[in-house]
């Protein structure tokens, strides 16, 4: 009995972080692409990096997370696999020099006179 | 890219200096508005002047003890020229005029230019330094001079007529004044971003009392903000052989020593401007500088007597 309980608390701890993690991921996913649409928006040159996968393993440590949830459970070896859009890694900005102009003074201050 | 502005000006002599005009708009427009403006000068001298003994100045000055009722602008300048004697703890002096004749600066400096000053240096207490005595009634607009004071608002009723030209001009559209070397811009030329302006190296022959412009320092910008130089290298004159200058210390009430010969101050307001090139001359380049380097909102370029230009970390980004 005692083994059954902490096995389905284990369990419950682990779906808790798979969705806590879940959602954090999928927060920052929305944002990058809201922040990167604006970006494309503003028309800036946006670096398009390499699309990347992240591989976050279920039992990554939180202030969640006791010593026994942590010990290794069937639960702590599944892993979350997220396909993620390219985060604009930086913006640079289309500076045009501005033309030089060259114009003699046309009057000049000095003492009263 | 060279360029050049090519718009209706013109020039005319008021307060005992050219005045130059430019208006960017069209020839009927800036016609009118010159006359306007050129009026607009001879109006205030009349009322300002202390050259004429007609002057409601002068008026003023010679009921000194009383309580005398003024007009609008004469009561605006003088209002102008009390608070910046009290922001500049005096050192910007309204009620310098007895050092100042004391000194022989008794005519105007084109009458001085052509014969000798007899002016005679101070030994004594000289009625100056009064500006905190100076009583003003808000109710009535009355103005009271401590009895034997009397003003001297030259450089401030200038740059305030300037000022006044510009805000006038810029209603019609991008304008710049030059009143006897103290520049007030308002919007810059149309695809420019300011009016092309220099500021003049010290005159080193004092005989060539001209308006031949000289060489430049230096060369900047200016819209929507004022440029005034205060010096000791134009209006000088001998008195018992001595040098002297239009410029009094306040605290001595004779021509102020000082190791600048110009000092040449960009401010938002031409009142502010020319206060603050005056008070920057008296303080000398060191105390000069220093104190123009704590105004972020002023920029200025300091000639000292042995030729070293030196100018404040503001004034260096507005260089063209």
């Amino acid at each position: 009995m005692t083994t059954n309980n902490k096995s389905r608390r284990g369990q419950q701890f682990g779906s808790l972080k798979v969705a806590v993690a879940t959602g954090g991921l999928a927060a920052v996913l929305l944002g990058t692409q809201l922040l990167g649409r604006q970006e494309a928006a503003n028309n800036t040159a946006v670096a398009q990096p390499e699309a990347v996968v992240l591989n976050i393993p279920a039992n990554m440590p939180t202030t969640l997370q006791t010593n026994q949830a942590a010990s290794g459970s069937a639960l702590t070896q599944r892993q979350v696999t997220l396909d993620l859009a390219p985060i604009p890694q930086a913006a640079v900005p289309q500076i045009r020099s501005a033309p030089v102009i060259r114009m003699a003074p046309i009057t000049q201050t000095r003492s009263s006179r | 890219m060279e360029t050049t502005i090519l718009c209706p000006t013109t020039t005319f002599r008021a307060m005992g200096c050219q005045i130059d005009l430019w208006l960017e708009a069209d020839e009927t427009t800036a016609t009118a508005a010159f006359v306007s403006v050129e009026n607009l000068f001879a109006k205030n001298e009349r009322i300002l002047s202390r050259f004429s003994p007609t002057s409601e100045l002068s008026q003023l000055n010679g009921r000194s003890g009383q309580w005398v009722l003024v007009s609008d602008l004469l009561w605006d300048v003088l209002e102008e020229a009390l608070i910046w004697a009290s922001a500049t703890d005096g050192l910007f002096d309204p009620t310098c005029l007895n050092a100042l004749e004391a000194a022989g600066y008794g005519v105007s400096f084109e009458a001085l230019a052509r014969v000798q000053a007899h002016g005679r240096f101070p030994s004594d207490h000289l009625l100056h330094g009064q500006w905190s005595a100076v009583q003003l009634d808000p109710s009535r607009q009355a103005v009271r001079l401590p009895e034997g004071v009397r003003l001297d608002l030259g450089g401030i009723a200038k740059g305030f007529t300037a000022q006044q030209a510009v805000d006038y001009l810029s209603t019609l559209g991008p304008c710049l004044v030059n009143a006897g070397g103290d520049l007030v811009a308002g919007d810059a030329p149309v695809d420019l971003p300011g009016w092309p302006v220099g500021v003049a190296l010290p005159s080193e022959d004092l005989a060539e009392a001209t308006a031949v412009a000289a060489d430049n320092a230096l060369s900047l910008w200016l819209a929507n903000a004022a440029l005034a130089t205060s010096g000791i290298d134009y209006r000088r004159w001998l008195v018992n052989g001595r040098a002297a200058h239009h410029l009094i210390n306040p605290y001595t009430g004779l021509p102020a020593e000082t190791d600048l010969i110009t000092a040449t101050v960009w401010a938002a307001q031409a009142a502010e401007a020319e206060v603050r090139a005056t008070t920057a001359l008296l303080l000398g380049q060191k105390d000069g500088l220093h104190f123009l380097q704590q105004q972020p909102h002023l920029a200025a370029a300091l000639i000292a007597a042995d030729g070293e230009l030196h100018l404040t970390h503001t004034m260096s980004n507005l260089i063209i």
